[in-house]
């Protein structure tokens, strides 16, 4: 089909439908056009466009012959396309979406291209500032070094000027120094000129020194001639000198001699003055010696007056003793008179006394007249003799009562014994009333044991039937009764003990002091054990506080009366918290680190951070998950093994149990196949099969030992179907077997007399019967079975014996 | 002009007497805190106090702890329900008790809680119990030089032991006693109010 004339038939076939559809209605025509016409003009449908715009006049032209052909015609395209057109609709709609997306892209594009040209250009504006500033900056900079050079060339001049300054000062300098070295070359030609001069001035001088010099020797040899002479002179003067010498010597002896004369010349001066007073003395004496006549004459005159003194002194003498005598006697004689008097007096006073003694004596004597000296004396020696006779019977009575007073003790001491054989009589009477309340006591306590045991003997004699637990009952009870009587009794004996000590310590026999000595000794030991415990329990006491001592100083308390209190967030808390969550973030850190290395290692780049937080979370997860999982799994193994370990126990305890009360030993071989071992076996070889069928019934399995034992078989399971009659009679049998063996053997065996006579057969029997008569109940539940085997086992003995009586009647039928 | 001579009582009453007790105990901790390095010695300011210069903490969260802890010591010291503070020094990462400061408390004799209550007071010169307190701290200070070298991180902790009827506040909880296996214990000075008797005493681990 050719391209160019389908769209513009189509579209005009549509104008055409259009028109006739929509009749006047111009705008909803417009509309439709105008929005496929803008879309046409704006989709790049050039040719069909071209064809429209341009082919018009060629339609317009061609049509008019065909103008109703076309109808026909576009029926017939209708008919032809029919659905064709709706899909090209569809299709160039669907170009148009396709191109305005495009557009869009293209905007898009053109968007970002501007954003991209006027970041760009931005950029490049910045830059280009940048580098302004950078210019500006360098500027500065060349400006700044400019500057700089310029100042370094204002410099460099000033240097360059101070330089030729300093070289200018320099030559200066050496000008000067120049002058100055010629000058003192000059001064140093002058100086040497004149040091010469000075010289030779010197030498001349130095001449005439020696000249002098050698008169000066001359004179010296002159001056040493002199010195001989004078030494001669010196000599000779020494000599002289020595001589003076001696002659001192001589002049003080002298002058000793003559210091003696001059001391003699004064000793002689002195007597000669002694002389002279001697002389004066004799003169003085010659005086007096003519004197010495009128000195005796007076002399005698004074020696008889003295004579006639001393005889007048010694009249005077005599004369004043008389007058002293004289007048002792006066005194005396006073005395005298004055005693007189007194004595009158006194011998008044003795006179009345006399009359009344006299008086006296006359009344007491009862004499009529006034008696005699005579008769005095007589009465007074009557009344002696009378007075010897009276002491002579006091005497005796006082004999005769010394003797009632020994009497009276000797009798008062068999008093006191008396009194204390009392004594210890009523102590002997209460000691036996003492016993006889005890005894007393006692007796109750037999009396009332006996009348308890004869309740209980009644209460044998009333029971037939006697139930011991009650009986034994009551009889605990009574005995518990006697038991505190013979407790309180105990008691009263104890303290019975009590007061014995204490009568015996207050006593005080020789016996008891015996004891006490022993007491005192042990009490003593006691004492000194005590002191050690003491002393050990101190030390003791000691190392604890000690101990107790270090333990509080390391902190220790007593929880019973102490409590340690903490403030709850204390900075260990923080700290130990701290920490925690720091290794908790570390550790989840470095997973994750590892995590992105491993998926570092396995190629992955993209989105390496979301993906290791996504592993590390379900990570973290599973792993918690397992572990708990693994915690569970490990615990219920654990349980498992227990509930294993029991079962096992159990079973084996079962097992042991079953083997024991049946005599049978039964392994599981196979599934549902048992296999039954019997005790007495003769070898492990003989067992029994079992097996358990599908619908819970048993069958017997051939073996060996059960085809030997047929004769059983065919009795118990042909007939009977009791399995355990079977085994049961098996048992019998084979212990039967075993105990006859050993009988032959001579071995030792509880059966052995019971088993003597008797006979294999008839044990069978027997068995066979004790079997039936049990099989009522056998029959039912094995446990029962065991029961009964058990019942047998014990009663193995009694029930022989009666098995024998039975086999005996078996035997007789 | 003769001055008239006033007569000074000291008279030390069971409040003041706790007062003494736990400011001591604070100036005591804070000394063991620096001496010991549990705290960083840049986190410590210097104090005036007992005639000495003494180390305080500046961190803020020590201060709270001790402020807290301290005052409800204080409240059971007037209640005479303290029987012992004890500062534990714990190895944070073995949580293993390296040290431990011990100041044991008792009431002097005739000084007991009830007689206290009765209004009973004290008397001793407050300069002599501020220099025994002073001798303590400085023996404290100088338990340094035998004390082995804590070179790990540590961490304190404040133990009270108390009587067992003593009401336990709401952020109070009761603690393991934090022995110390294998200790040495050095006993140190003490001092006395002339109410509350305080002995100190350190106990540290033995290197093996």
């Amino acid at each position: 089909m050719d391209e160019s004339p389908e769209p513009t038939v189509i579209m005009k076939t549509l104008k055409d439908f259009n028109q006739f559809i929509s009749g006047g209605s111009n705008k909803g025509r417009e509309s439709s056009f105008g929005v496929t016409g803008s879309s046409r003009q704006r989709l790049s449908f050039s040719e069909a466009n071209a064809s429209v715009t341009s082919d018009p006049l060629s339609f317009l032209g061609e049509p008019g012959a065909e103008s109703l052909p076309p109808v026909s015609k576009k029926r017939h395209y209708d008919t032809l396309t029919g659905l064709d057109v709706c899909k090209r609709f569809r299709d160039k709609d669907v170009e148009l979406l396709d191109a305005k997306s495009t557009i869009t892209m293209l905007k898009g594009r053109l968007h970002n291209m501007e954003v991209t040209y006027k970041r760009n250009q931005a950029e490049s504006e910045q830059e280009l500032e940048n580098y302004k500033r950078k210019q500006i900056r360098d500027k500065e900079l060349i400006d700044d070094l400019q500057h700089k050079i310029k100042q370094l060339q204002t410099q460099h001049q000033e240097y360059q000027e101070e330089m030729r300054k300093v070289k200018h000062s320099c030559n200066r300098t050496t000008h000067e120094v120049e002058s100055r070295l010629i000058s003192l070359q000059n001064e140093h030609l002058s100086e040497n000129s004149r040091l010469n001069e000075e010289t030779t001035m010197l030498q001349q001088r130095v001449l005439e020194l020696e000249s002098l010099l050698e008169e000066k020797i001359i004179e010296a040899e002159n001056s040493q001639c002199h010195t001989d002479e004078l030494m001669l002179q010196l000599e000779t003067v020494e000599m002289k000198l020595r001589e003076s010498v001696e002659s001192q010597h001589q002049i003080e002896v002298l002058e000793l001699q003559l210091k003696q004369a001059k001391s003699r010349i004064k000793d002689l001066e002195l007597k000669q003055e002694e002389y002279a007073d001697i002389e004066k003395q004799r003169k003085v004496f010659e005086v007096s010696v003519s004197k010495l006549s009128s000195v005796e004459r007076e002399n005698n005159k004074l020696k008889e007056e003295n004579k006639f003194l001393n005889d007048t002194s010694i009249n005077t003498k005599l004369l004043e003793e008389q007058l002293m005598n004289a007048k002792q006697k006066i005194m005396l004689l006073e005395a005298r008179c004055e005693d007189v008097a007194n004595i009158q007096a006194k011998a008044d006073l003795y006179k009345n006394n006399l009359k009344q003694y006299e008086d006296i004596i006359m009344d007491e004597l009862s004499l009529s007249q006034k008696p005699t000296l005579l008769e005095l004396r007589n009465h007074i020696a009557k009344l002696k003799k009378e007075d010897k006779s009276l002491t002579e019977s006091i005497n005796e009575l006082c004999a005769s009562q010394k003797t009632l007073v020994i009497c009276r003790m000797s009798v008062e001491k068999e008093n006191r014994d008396l009194n204390a054989k009392v004594d210890k009589q009523q102590l002997a009477i209460q000691q036996n009333t003492q016993i006889i309340k005890r005894l007393q006591r006692k007796l109750l306590l037999l009396t009332q044991e006996r009348d308890r045991l004869r309740t209980i003997l009644g209460t044998y004699e009333a029971e037939q039937t006697i139930n011991f637990s009650i009986v034994s009952q009551e009889k605990i009870d009574k005995l518990e009764s006697t038991l505190d009587l013979y407790r309180e009794e105990l008691k009263l004996m104890e303290e019975e003990l009590d007061e014995f000590y204490k009568s015996s310590i207050e006593g005080s026999q020789p016996l008891q002091r015996r004891e006490r000595g022993v007491r005192v000794l042990s009490l003593e030991k006691k004492l000194e054990e005590a002191q050690a415990e003491v002393r050990r329990l101190t030390q003791e006491n000691e190392g604890l506080t000690d101990k107790v001592e270090s333990l509080t100083l390391k902190g220790d308390y007593n929880p019973a009366v102490t409590k340690v209190l903490h403030f709850k967030n204390n900075p260990l808390a923080e700290a130990v918290e701290k920490r925690e969550n720091d290794l908790e973030t570390l550790q989840k850190e470095n997973n994750a680190l590892r995590e992105r290395v491993k998926l570092l290692e396995e190629g992955e780049q993209s989105d390496l951070t979301l993906k290791v937080g996504m592993k590390v979370a379900t990570e973290g997860n599973s792993n918690k998950d397992i572990l708990e999982l693994q915690e569970q799994i490990s615990s219920m193994e654990t349980r498992n093994k227990r509930l294993m370990e029991a079962f096992k126990k159990k079973s084996q305890e079962m097992r042991e149990a079953i083997y024991l009360l049946t005599g049978y030993r039964i392994d599981s071989t196979n599934e549902n196949q048992y296999r039954l071992t019997n005790m007495y076996a003769e070898s492990s070889e003989d067992y029994l099969m079992f097996e358990l069928t599908a619908d819970g019934q048993l069958q017997l399995l051939e073996t060996p030992f059960s085809s030997a034992q047929e004769e059983l078989v065919d009795i118990y399971l042909t007939s009977k179907h009791s399995f355990p009659a079977l085994l049961s009679a098996i048992t019998l049998e084979l212990f039967g077997k075993q105990s006859m063996d050993s009988l032959y053997s001579a071995s030792e065996g509880e059966m052995e007399g019971e088993l003597d006579e008797l006979d294999e057969n008839i044990l069978k029997r027997a068995t066979v019967v004790s079997l039936q008569r049990n099989n009522v109940h056998e029959d039912d539940e094995e446990d029962d079975d065991m029961e009964g085997e058990e019942e047998e086992e014990e009663e193995n003995e009694p029930g022989e014996e009666e098995e024998e009586e039975d086999g005996d009647l078996i035997c007789l039928d | 002009m003769a001055g008239t001579k006033q007569e000074t009582r000291n008279s030390i009453t069971l409040k003041g007497s706790a007062q003494l007790v736990s400011e001591f105990f604070y100036f005591g901790i804070n000394s063991i805190l620096y001496q010991r390095g549990v705290y960083p010695p840049d986190s410590f300011t210097y104090k005036q106090q007992y005639g000495l210069t003494l180390f305080v903490t500046t961190d803020e969260k020590v201060k709270e702890y001790l402020d807290n802890v301290l005052a409800q010591i204080k409240d059971w010291l007037e209640a005479g329900q303290v029987q012992r503070l004890v500062l534990v020094v714990t190895n944070v990462d073995t949580k293993e008790v390296l040290e431990r400061w011990s100041f044991n408390i008792q009431h002097e004799a005739g000084f007991d809680p009830q007689s206290l209550k009765e209004g009973k007071e004290g008397n001793k010169d407050l300069k002599i119990i501020q220099k025994e307190m002073r001798d303590v701290i400085r023996q404290i200070t100088a338990c340094v030089t035998f004390l082995p070298l804590l070179d790990c991180v540590c961490a304190f902790d404040l133990l009270v032991y108390t009587h067992t009827d003593v009401n336990v506040p709401e952020k109070w909880g009761e603690s393991a006693p934090c022995f110390i296996s294998n200790s040495q214990e050095v006993r140190l000075k003490s001092f006395s109010t002339s109410v509350h008797k305080v002995d100190a005493c350190v106990s540290y681990k033995i290197d093996d």
